[in-house]
């Protein structure tokens, strides 16, 4: 509300008596929520959002996670003798590559901080962290489609099927994506790049070990389970996604 | 009335007192944030920035804490942080779109704003170049174009003249001092001409502490009467800087330097007592800053 409607108001009532300061300050209050309320801008939604990242970095991003998921699986399935690769060491090998393209993630994070984005994309409407969902959401896109791409390559060369290449890749996503959609809603944002990498690190340094000392874990034997953990995994997923939506507060800076 | 409290606003890092119990409101107008660096400046607009948490205290926009306000906040809210970027692929008009996007402008209103921006800041011309191409001054221009974006109901503007030249400082305090109006505008800075002129009101930093506020004319009398100017021989000169605050020396067609300094009592008598300025004043809180900017 401009300020000469507040004079006019004002004016108005020192004439009117028995208004006392108090009774204008309370009144002038209400019109200016009213004339807010009347006048909101127009803004976009998280969906607008969401499709302007494409142009903005989705089409690079998923360029580079092809490269990165393709290339070195091309280069694998050419060059390695595949009879002394089991199903235990090709899922646990797709496990990590999974876990070190959703690692690539932390790219964006380290951009908004090299190029000193971050306070800007912070002070605006939309909040970072509502930007780095819209952002996680289109690689998510890429990934679930590199996933199926990759189980396909694999299961056409291996003994490993369609079904349990997807399932235990998506296990290890959802595993990845699950903490970093943690970090991203409780870490502050200048700290966010170390804790991703630190995570994923974790993450590879389990999966290996898994492998070595418990292989029945890759094996297929466990396979119902490990699915049925993919899906409690990509729900969560689903359920961070929606709270960091609704979250609005947030710093860059504790 | 539209106003911007803060409230027993506290910063500590782990080894530094950043912001110590500051309180002040703001009110519609241009508000000068004076201080050295390391004063806490930045550190303040941070937190009114919303992009840092207080210590200790609250910010309260017109009654509700910003924090408690959350998006609606940052929707009237511009923001020129000192180190400002852009990512290097983009172009001047790429990035006042990302900017809009991020601001939740509609398609219409973007264009329609950039354009506008565009014409009043004189970024016409370079609009399709890339920024990491452009001058300091200009790239500064894009920054406070971009702060600009969403007709802001708060400005916060830290160092925004950095890197600007004399004629650009000048566009820019008419832009701000127009636009101030009907709005809160805070400008952090340490290039004290640059709010002299436009500032309602000011607020000097130091340690961390709001130490002096009050109009131009309202600190200046902490000076009044210690602000004197004299000549000398210029062999003179170094002579002078060690033993009191020169302010200015300039060298005269006929050998001396013509010298305007700040003590208590006048220093030869030939000395004459003038008026002071902001900048005087900066200088006799923050003697070790030095010389003239």
């Amino acid at each position: 509300m401009e300020r000469d409607m507040e004079n006019r108001i004002r004016r108005a009532l020192a004439e009117e008596e028995g208004a006392s300061e108090q009774m204008t300050d309370r009144m002038i209050l209400l019109s200016r929520m009213q004339w807010n309320a009347a006048n909101l801008k127009k803004r976009i939604g998280f969906g607008e959002l969401l499709l302007s990242q494409l142009r903005y970095i989705g089409w690079r991003m998923w360029m580079v996670e092809l490269i990165l998921a393709f290339v070195p699986t091309f280069l694998i399935i050419q060059y390695v003798e595949w009879h002394v690769i089991t199903p235990v060491k090709a899922v646990c090998f797709l496990s990590c590559l999974v876990v070190g393209i959703s690692m690539f993630w932390v790219v964006f994070i380290y951009r908004s901080g090299y190029y000193h984005m971050m306070e800007i994309e912070a002070a605006a409407f939309f909040s970072l962290k509502r930007l780095l969902l819209s952002r996680i959401i289109i690689l998510f896109a890429g990934e679930l489609a590199v996933i199926a791409g990759i189980s396909a390559l694999t299961s056409a060369h291996t003994a490993l099927g369609f079904g349990s290449g997807m399932v235990y890749m998506l296990f290890a996503f959802g595993a990845c994506s699950n903490g970093m959609l943690v970090l991203i809603r409780r870490a502050g944002m200048d700290r966010l790049c170390r804790y991703f990498l630190a995570y994923g690190v974790l993450l590879l340094a389990v999966l290996l070990l898994l492998a070595k000392f418990l292989p029945q874990f890759f094996d297929g034997t466990r396979q119902t389970w490990v699915a049925f953990g993919s899906f409690v995994l990509l729900g969560y997923c689903i359920y961070q996604g929606v709270l960091l939506l609704k979250q609005q507060g947030e710093t860059v800076y504790a | 009335m539209m106003e911007l409290r803060m409230e027993h606003i506290t910063k500590q890092y782990k080894d530094k007192l950043a912001v110590d119990d500051v309180s002040l409101t703001v009110t519609p107008g241009v508000w000068g944030l004076l201080g050295a660096n390391g004063a806490g400046k930045t550190t303040l607009m941070k937190m009114i920035a919303g992009i840092m948490s207080p210590t200790s205290g609250k910010i309260v926009y017109d009654g509700v804490p910003i924090a408690a306000l959350k998006g609606s906040y940052r929707d009237i809210f511009g923001y020129l942080p000192q180190e400002f970027g852009f990512y290097p692929e983009f172009t001047v008009k790429d990035y006042l779109e990302y900017v809009a996007v991020l601001k939740g402008l509609t398609k219409t209103d973007t264009k329609k704003k950039i354009a506008e921006l565009l014409e009043r800041l004189s970024l016409e011309d370079v609009r399709k170049k890339r920024i990491v191409r452009l001058s300091g001054g200009m790239k500064r221009r894009v920054g406070i174009a971009q702060a600009l974006l969403n007709e802001p109901e708060i400005l916060i503007l830290d160092e925004p003249t950095s890197g600007l030249d004399p004629g650009e400082r000048v566009r820019f305090r008419n832009l701000l001092s127009e636009f101030a109006h009907d709005r809160i505008v805070v400008i952090s800075t340490h290039i004290v001409s640059d709010v002299e002129y436009i500032a309602a009101q000011n607020a000097v930093m130091k340690n961390g502490k709001i130490i002096q506020t009050g109009t131009t004319e309202e600190l200046v009398k902490h000076v009044a009467g210690k602000v004197w100017t004299c000549r000398v021989p210029a062999d003179e000169t170094g002579r002078w800087e060690k033993e009191v605050q020169v302010v200015n020396l300039r060298n005269e067609p006929d050998g001396t330097v013509a010298l305007r300094y700040l003590a208590d009592e006048k220093m030869t008598e030939d000395s004459k007592r003038v008026k002071p300025r902001l900048e005087d004043l900066y200088l006799w809180l923050f003697p070790q800053e030095g010389g003239v900017r």
